[in-house]
């Protein structure tokens, strides 16, 4: 049920129920007390983008936590003053985690690949939670090294390939 | 073997403990020593908990096409088995000593006594273990795209 839009850095910001249910599922990985869905109610905002749009860009302050709820987007990193696409994330991907808990600047710019709806927790409400709701804040920073353990074990494994290619070639 | 506090302070909690918390970890670690050469993990193997690379260095190497690929070398003050304690599933990679190790070791059993009763000092442990997988992560973003570049220059230049 949408209940009012106003912006958000020029893109469209739709307060609409959040879906509690699949919070759950994706993101605390366990059923939420009416305490728990009352205060998240509060801290979380519905962000629309469409395809195409950047929703982070590479090297700026950390802004919060972002969940993708519906949609995909596209991790792009620049070297050698080029945007190199590194990474697709689908439903349930976490991002600016990195830059929130580990105090840096965002380490890849994040564009929409297709229309897509995020949930965002601002650093004021994490750190709400973190203050005051502990046990929530627990299961989304469990749920953020679950994330990092997950891209780590596939950078592993690209990494090797690559390794052994680029062996390969200057052999 | 005395655990040296004020370095897990420094290094994984970072900030002051209280006796009570020092006292703790003084009961719950465990000291392990490795010589040149050995793995303190095994891929694919169950970690039991969480280890701290107290002195020495370590290499990660990862199974790929049958082989064993080094992908990372990594120095006192990192942390190993977090992911699999936290994230849950097997060890994803091989660590040897590269050079005589110290380790700090708090077994699954430890971490389950702190998250009943020690609740801030397992918060602490956690942020460490995102501070640590997030350089990680960063470092090999970093290489990926280097890579990549390097491989669509290749292709291009056959």
């Amino acid at each position: 049920m949408l209940k009012a839009v106003r912006t958000h850095h020029g893109k469209q910001e739709i307060d609409m129920d959040i879906n509690m249910t699949w919070l759950e599922e994706h993101i605390f990985h366990r059923t939420l007390s009416s305490d728990d869905k009352i205060i998240l109610k509060g801290l979380i905002e519905t962000l629309h983008y469409s395809k195409g749009e950047m929703i982070l860009e590479e090297g700026q302050e950390p802004e919060g936590l972002f969940v993708l709820l519906s949609g995909s987007v596209l991790l792009e990193h620049e070297k050698n003053g080029q945007k190199v696409r590194i990474a697709k994330l689908e439903e349930g991907a976490q991002f600016g985690d990195m830059s929130l808990f580990e105090g840096g600047t965002t380490s890849v710019s994040v564009r929409a690949g297709e229309a897509c709806v995020l949930y965002k927790f601002s650093q004021k409400s994490m750190h709400y939670m973190m203050e005051y709701r502990q046990s929530l804040s627990n299961d989304i920073m469990l749920n953020t090294i679950r994330s990092l353990a997950q891209a780590i074990r596939q950078m592993n494994d690209t990494q090797a390939y690559t390794a052994q290619y680029m062996q390969g070639k200057r052999a | 073997m005395n655990i040296d506090t004020a370095w897990l302070e420094e290094h994984v909690f970072h900030h002051a403990l209280t006796p009570l918390e020092q006292r703790t970890l003084r009961d719950l670690v465990e000291v392990h020593h490795y010589a040149k050469g050995e793995s303190l993990i095994v891929e694919q193997s169950v970690v039991d908990g969480l280890l701290v690379l107290k002195e020495g260095s370590v290499a990660l190497r990862h199974e790929q096409h049958g082989q064993k690929v080094q992908i990372a070398r990594l120095e006192a003050g990192v942390q190993l088995g977090d992911m699999s304690l936290f994230g849950g599933g097997c060890a994803s990679a091989t660590v040897v000593a590269l050079t005589d190790c110290v380790v700090y070791q708090l077994p699954q059993s430890a971490l389950q006594y702190m998250m009943q009763y020690r609740q801030s000092m397992v918060q602490d442990i956690m942020r460490n273990s995102i501070r640590n997988l997030s350089g990680a992560l960063r470092r090999m973003n970093d290489h990926q795209a280097y890579a990549l570049q390097y491989m669509q220059g290749v292709h291009a230049s056959c």
